[in-house]
């Protein structure tokens, strides 16, 4: 008799899953998942913002680090030229 | 790749949102047992889906894809939820001789069920919980939501016999947790 119940109380249990109602979700999602959606967008832009003017910032300091080199070693050949020149100059006069 | 569909990404995600917005908001439902969790992974789904909706191949059903995106983000949920409550056990949120939530935030009771059938379908739920994820997740989709064998394979990239069989194994378990349950608190209904 308990064994018949305990069956019969467990077809019960498991014959609730037909009968449940189909529930309705808030009427408000779509506005919440478009919201969402724009919010993600809009930090994805920022971060893409910043991105870009940080690889330009990187460039700016890369060339001028650049220029100052090159400029640096254009000096430095052109006082070695010089110093050449006065070498030079000063053996010429020697003779 | 739906190339007509991109010309239009917003229409074309609302109607997919309108057509879909219920079933995969009651999965979600099924699978976590809480409103806000299910409204919560129902945003993310959608998220998702506006974002792929380039990227979905013909080959498959727009539903088929839209509730495989469901499943496997109520999957994550639920992972997510159990690394939380392993954390939660060493903050002490948690009593420390059961392991039980001391505050817990579910809501199981399906709202749209009369009053006799609340504690039968609590219960049932309170089961399901206790499946294995396979299980669970093709008992609710076939079950409970009622989708067809070849959906639910679909859905879960297994084969039809796999589900069959998964079904066939979740109701087995399911008499023996309910008959525990029967056993334990002598309910009678």
């Amino acid at each position: 008799m308990n064994m018949k119940n305990e069956e019969q109380w467990v077809n019960q249990v498991l014959a609730s899953a037909d009968q449940i109602d189909q529930l309705t979700p808030n009427p408000f999602l779509y506005q919440k998942i478009k919201h969402r959606i724009v919010q993600q967008e809009r930090a994805s832009s920022n971060n893409k913002n910043t991105l870009k003017w940080s690889v330009a910032f990187i460039v700016l300091l890369g060339l001028n680090t650049a220029v100052l080199f090159a400029s640096a070693k254009k000096d430095r050949t052109r006082h070695q030229l010089k110093t050449n020149i006065e070498l030079n100059n000063q053996t010429v006069y020697s003779y | 790749m739906l190339e007509i569909k991109l010309q239009n990404k917003e229409a074309i995600f609302e109607n997919i949102f309108l057509l879909h917005h219920k079933r995969v908001y009651n999965i979600a439902f099924a699978m976590l047992k809480n409103i806000a969790d299910a409204e919560d992974v129902t945003q993310e789904v959608f998220i998702n889906v506006f974002h792929a909706i380039s990227q979905f191949k013909e080959e498959a059903q727009i539903s088929t894809w839209v509730h495989r995106i469901a499943v496997n983000k109520c999957l994550d949920h639920i992972k997510a939820k159990k690394r939380k409550k392993r954390l939660a056990f060493i903050t002490s949120l948690f009593d420390p001789e059961t392991g039980k939530q001391i505050h817990d935030a579910h809501n199981h009771l399906h709202p749209g069920k009369i009053l006799e059938q609340k504690e039968a379908h609590r219960i049932l739920m309170d089961a399901i919980d206790l499946l294995k994820t396979s299980q669970k997740t093709a008992f609710v989709l076939s079950q409970i939501e009622k989708l067809s064998q070849k959906e639910v394979a679909a859905i879960m990239e297994i084969s039809e016999k796999a589900v069959e069989s998964l079904n066939h194994r979740a109701k087995e378990k399911l008499r023996i947790i309910l008959g525990k349950f029967y056993q334990k608190s002598k309910v009678n209904l």
